[in-house]
């Protein structure tokens, strides 16, 4: 049973580590394209 | 955390008005979605009626042209903004974390935040009809000039508009990173069913195509105000530059609309004709493929603004291959039904009318990519018949559909299979007489979005006419139908339908408040 706990809060971590990754990437992503669409303009 | 508290706490949660205003439970916030997606949904619906009342007879009798265009313009921006996107965000979220083995989405609290920026939104939206100048009247594109020019409603429109845009992006984030992390152990990305692959892909086109509509509306907003030229020829900018921004936006939001749908079908077909779906890999690439082609044919929109021809060519040809994808999808639907044991239950008749109507939408499609005939098509009642046929026939249908297959599974009861039948007849019907003969009004040269036309466009009119109405008030029996079916009804079994294939079938209908607490294993 303990062994089994320690492996679901292997697989919670990693779980939080991955979406803490997907959120960064993504939210640097979607304020990459907005600021480009403005910006974009602004230099042309 | 052992099975056996697991269990324990499966059905705890909070009462009253507090559940929902602070729910972080996936199934909450899911109902909240679809709630007020069909809420917006007869909101629009009621503006498309004074439309069509309108225009049930040549002359001025029911609203003032500026009105007029008020509604045509806020009733697409409700459909789209607060109908058609919301309702496939209430079924991811009612059925991602079920369909994957996890138990809840990746970002509960802005799950919430998503949501509880919606309806404030709306509201923003629709008082902008009360504002001196009235609500946004420049239609749904919102192009400058018009809009540069209009009242303080496009402010409320454009804020509106952010709001929504900011509930969507968060949502497809939440969305993308539930699926890439929560999986249940052994769901390998080409294990996940065919309506997870679908809102993945919708989840990447949302946030790509979102923000730069926020860029649009953001430099719309500074040309209002604050003295910038974006879109002013007389400052140096470019009106058409405002067009190709925007369609880079519209064209992927076409098939953010669609996609979620595809996916529904994709469920529907294989459980009602008891067969595996045909071509599981192939429906995955066809749709990333749909996708990435959604972003290099925008200006087919805007083919009689002028472009090089060359251009023209390009884009023509690039919008010709989007049938090459979306054929093999409608080839493997078909492959599926073939030898089937078919059943024809409700949800089915919603899959098999989508497949059909879907059809006939993506064959006008087609004929608006050629060069030539756009040049007579653009901007007549065709363009209105197709996109209602892609948006109604496809995006509606594909709801409608998804809720009475899964409602069973939400609510623990069968609905009433006749009045569900009733009303897929009754809506396919008045669809088909409200948008049909507006093609053949287009081909005959009556423009859009105008609220009196020749006297040679009268019967087709009314055939529209009448059809909406019909459309629209058969609706009741959807709504009657649903709140029956959660009042109470004959118990839905675990598996509710004999075909079902997946996870969210092995659970209780309906499911306990928490749900997979313990991933499931699949082989």
């Amino acid at each position: 049973m303990q062994q089994d706990r320690a492996n679901d809060d292997d697989v919670t971590d990693a779980r939080r580590s991955g979406v803490r990754k997907t959120v960064l990437v993504l939210v640097v992503f979607v304020v990459a394209v907005f600021a480009w669409t403005i910006f974009g303009r602004l230099i042309r | 955390m052992t099975a056996t508290t697991a269990d324990h706490h499966d059905d705890h949660h909070p009462t009253g008005i507090k559940r929902w205003l602070f729910s972080t439970n996936h199934k909450d916030i899911g109902t909240l979605y679809l709630w007020f997606s069909f809420v917006m949904f007869i909101v629009g619906g009621l503006m498309a009626l004074v439309i069509r009342s309108e225009l049930f007879m040549p002359g001025l009798q029911v609203v003032d042209p500026h009105f007029f265009n008020q509604m045509t313009t806020v009733h697409a921006l409700v459909m789209l903004f607060g109908a058609a996107m919301p309702v496939f965000v209430g079924l991811a979220n009612w059925q991602l974390p079920l369909m994957i083995g996890a138990p809840d989405m990746a970002l509960p609290r802005l799950n919430n935040w998503s949501f509880w920026l919606l309806p404030p939104a709306a509201t923003l939206l629709l008082i902008s009809l009360f504002m001196p100048g009235g609500a946004p009247a420049a239609g749904w594109t919102i192009y400058p000039p018009l809009s540069v020019q209009g009242g303080m409603g496009v402010d409320f429109g454009i804020l509106a508009l952010h709001m929504m845009g900011i509930s969507s992006i968060m949502g497809s984030i939440n969305i993308i990173a539930t699926v890439m992390n929560m999986r249940a152990p052994g769901m390998t990305l080409l294990k996940m069913p065919m309506f997870v692959w679908t809102w993945l892909i919708t989840g990447f086109l949302l946030v790509t195509a979102i923000p730069v509509l926020a860029g649009a509306i953001t430099m719309l907003l500074t040309d209002r105000h604050f003295g910038t030229h974006f879109f002013d020829p007389a400052g140096g900018g470019d009106p058409v530059m405002f067009q190709h921004i925007f369609w880079f936006f519209g064209h992927p939001e076409v098939y953010i609309l669609i996609l979620p749908a595809f996916g529904v079908v994709s469920q529907i077909i294989p459980t009602f004709a008891r067969k595996p779906l045909f071509g599981y890999t192939s429906m995955v690439f066809a749709t990333a493929t749909i996708a990435f082609l959604s972003y290099i044919v925008w200006a087919h929109h805007m083919f009689t603004v002028g472009m090089p021809l060359t251009g023209e060519l390009y884009f023509m040809y690039a919008t010709m291959l989007i049938a090459i994808p979306t054929g093999v999808k409608i080839f493997n639907w078909v492959a599926t039904m073939w030898r089937g044991s078919m059943t024809y239950e409700t949800p089915m008749l919603y899959a098999i009318g989508m497949v059909f109507l879907f059809t006939i939408g993506g064959f006008s499609g087609l004929m608006l990519a050629v060069v030539p005939a756009d040049f007579q098509y653009h901007d007549t009642y065709f363009v209105v018949a197709h996109f209602h046929y892609v948006i109604f026939g496809g995006t509606i249908l594909g709801a409608l559909g998804a809720v009475y297959f899964w409602l069973p599974k939400w609510t623990g009861h069968m609905y009433n299979e006749t009045l569900g039948k009733w009303h897929f007849w009754l809506t396919v019907i008045g669809m088909n007489l409200t948008f049909f003969p507006q093609h053949f009004l287009g081909l005959a040269g009556m423009p859009r979005r105008i609220p009196d036309y020749a006297l040679q466009f009268t019967e087709f009119n009314m055939m529209s006419t009448v059809g909406a109405f019909l459309l629209g008030f058969s609706q009741i029996l959807f709504l009657t139908n649903v709140l029956r079916t959660i009042k109470g009804g004959e118990k839905a079994s675990d598996r509710v339908w004999e075909g079902s294939e997946g996870l969210e079938w092995t659970l209780p209908s309906p499911p306990p408040y928490h749900t997979f607490v313990t991933p499931p294993q699949v082989k």
